[in-house]
């Protein structure tokens, strides 16, 4: 065999190279580093705060499911949409397409990069939180599995809810819009179908609420693991979505 | 090589590019030159695919933008020297250029020493004064060592050190080989860096030719000075004395005045270039063209 070597430059450029360079992107602006701060700070503060009444059988775990769900769940979510509205605000995302023309491989690899830094972010931060609660309520080796598991199933929701952000910051364009799109799906569609459900007495509505991301995220992080599937469901057509609205419109 | 062909760019009704069809080959620095609003930041945008022609097309060595394998490798561009990420550090803003074309790492303390903005390098690009945004944004266009360069208004902002550099740096890149397309409103800096011209008004080509041709249509003079100069006005056919006593001499360059007046014997105090400069021609040739015409005189009377 002769073949000869091909130069390491030579070869196309593909979807690594543009996800090694989101990398580097998101390590150098300090909105990460604040946002992992913010994140990690909210959940510690909520395990320091939180008085160790009711009855649950696993104190800590019931922290760690609500800080999220009450709070850290809306950091991150900002956090998701601020990788691509930061870039159309500034007018940056004329130099990243003029470095990598295909708007899919450059939403994908926004996607890649801005959902595993969710899931690290979001586990790293509720093992701190749920930890802390863990030790303070003196439950540690009792809910140690419990914790991790929902440590991981945290990671896994904030990382794809980072990634759903991602998608819906591409559709609005605008970091203010885009948040107030991400709280009303969060917060506002779930509430709006409960009622609706009640009022129309239409159960299926209910159903529906069940599957909005937050809901399918509490059920993922109380261990109901089948909903990361809806999850991924949005961040799949929120990202293809995305690319879309990316693609017919001029940069 | 960047070829356009009847490339039509609308927004709305604003017709911002209308049917221009261009080549721009190797080895010449060409001016891109027009009135603000007559399309050449469009025309730009679209070569990079970033905006999507109405019609027409916009090819880089055959191929459209996106289909280029290595792009920073083959064509560089400065379009906006503020579409940079305020909170990112020069120099992390070329490492993520650099990565994505997988070009290395060394490259970039490369480009930025050539700059000259290897001490402002890990100052966040929110701090950078106008001039040192260009010379980032020329920066981030050598990166990749490309045949092309494109550059939007460059010289905008940069210190006269830096106009003079960039003079040299582009003649370099074409008297290489490579192919350089650069926009100004600068015309006496274009006269000195470009020795090519396309002009544009309105969307559309007005003028597509070398430099020297441009500026021999329209005919460049000159103007004598010296105690007897008689015999050379009798020498110049449209020759005529100014009102301060010294000679015009329209259509003929210094170089052939002055070979005029050592053949009569005359002696001369003064010889100078006259008429048509780049700006003169341009004028005339956009006259009609310019959509923002600036105010009458009589403004603020
Ligand atoms: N994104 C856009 N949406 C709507 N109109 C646009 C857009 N971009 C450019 N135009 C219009 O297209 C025309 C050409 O603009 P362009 O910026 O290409 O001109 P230019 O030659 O670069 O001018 P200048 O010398 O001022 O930089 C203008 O009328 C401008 O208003
Ligand atoms: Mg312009």
């Amino acid at each position: 065999m002769t073949a000869a070597p091909v130069r390491d430059h030579l070869r196309p450029l593909g979807l690594r190279d543009a996800v090694a360079a989101e990398l580097i992107k998101l390590l150098t602006v300090r909105s990460t580093w604040w946002f992992a701060g913010g994140l990690a700070g909210l959940l510690l503060l909520m395990a320091v705060l939180d008085s160790g009444g009711g009855t649950a059988s696993a104190r800590s775990l019931t922290v760690g499911l609500t800080a999220v769900s009450y709070f850290g769940q809306y950091v991150v979510a900002a956090f998701g949409l601020l990788v691509i509205t930061s870039e159309l605000a500034t007018r940056s995302v004329t130099v990243t397409f003029a470095a990598t023309p295909s708007r899919g491989r450059v939403m994908i690899a926004k996607a890649v990069v801005t959902g595993v830094a969710g899931l690290v972010l979001g586990a790293a931060a509720t093992a701190l939180g749920v930890g802390t609660a863990a030790v303070r309520h003196g439950e540690l080796p009792r809910v140690l599995g419990a914790a991790a598991e929902q440590v991981a199933a945290t990671g896994v929701y904030l990382g794809l809810l980072a990634v759903v952000s991602l998608g819906v910051g591409a559709l609005v364009r605008r970091s203010a819009g885009a948040l107030t799109c991400m709280v009303l799906l969060l917060l506002v569609v779930p509430e709006v179908l409960h009622l609706a459900a009640e009022r129309l007495d239409a159960p299926f509505l209910d159903t529906f609420a069940g599957w909005t991301p937050a809901q399918a995220g509490w059920r993922l992080m109380s261990g109901e693991w089948e909903y990361a599937l809806v999850l991924g469901g949005w961040a799949v057509a929120a990202v293809g979505a995305g690319i879309g609205v990316l693609r017919s419109r001029d940069a | 090589m960047i070829r356009l062909t009847e490339l039509t760019k609308r927004y709305g009704p604003t017709t911002a590019v209308d049917g221009l069809s261009l080549e721009l080959r190797p080895g010449h620095v060409t001016g891109f030159l027009g009135p603000n609003g007559a399309g050449k930041s469009t025309t730009m945008r679209v070569i990079l695919g970033l905006d999507a022609p109405t019609s027409g097309t916009a090819l880089i060595g055959g191929v459209p933008y996106a289909r280029l394998s290595h792009p920073l490798r083959t064509i560089g561009a400065l379009l906006d020297a503020k579409a940079v990420h305020p909170g990112r550090t020069g120099r992390d803003h070329l490492r993520v250029l650099a990565r994505s074309q997988r070009l290395p790492a060394a490259r970039v303390a490369e480009v930025l020493e050539s700059v000259g903005m290897t001490s402002a390098a890990d100052r966040r690009a929110g701090t950078y004064s106008l001039g040192m945004g260009q010379r980032l944004g020329i920066a981030a266009a050598l990166l990749g060592d490309p045949q092309i360069l494109m550059l939007d208004e460059p010289v905008n902002g940069l210190d006269p050190d830096g106009v003079r550099w960039i003079r040299t740096l582009l003649r370099s890149l074409a008297a290489e080989g490579r192919t350089v397309f650069v926009s100004s409103h600068l015309m006496s800096e274009m006269e000195l860096t470009a020795d090519r011209v396309v002009v544009m008004g309105r969307g559309r080509l007005i003028a597509d030719t070398s430099m020297a041709d441009l500026l021999a249509s329209a005919g460049a003079g000159s103007r004598v000075r010296g105690p007897a100069l008689r015999p050379l006005a009798g020498a110049f056919e449209g020759a005529r004395f100014d009102d301060d006593g010294s000679l015009l001499v329209p259509g003929a360059p210094p170089r052939q005045v002055g070979a005029r007046a050592f053949a009569l014997g005359l002696e001369l105090h003064g010889l100078e270039a006259i008429g048509s400069s780049l700006e003169d021609t341009y004028l005339r040739l956009t006259g009609d063209e310019v959509q923002f015409p600036a105010a009458a005189k009589e403004v603020g009377r």
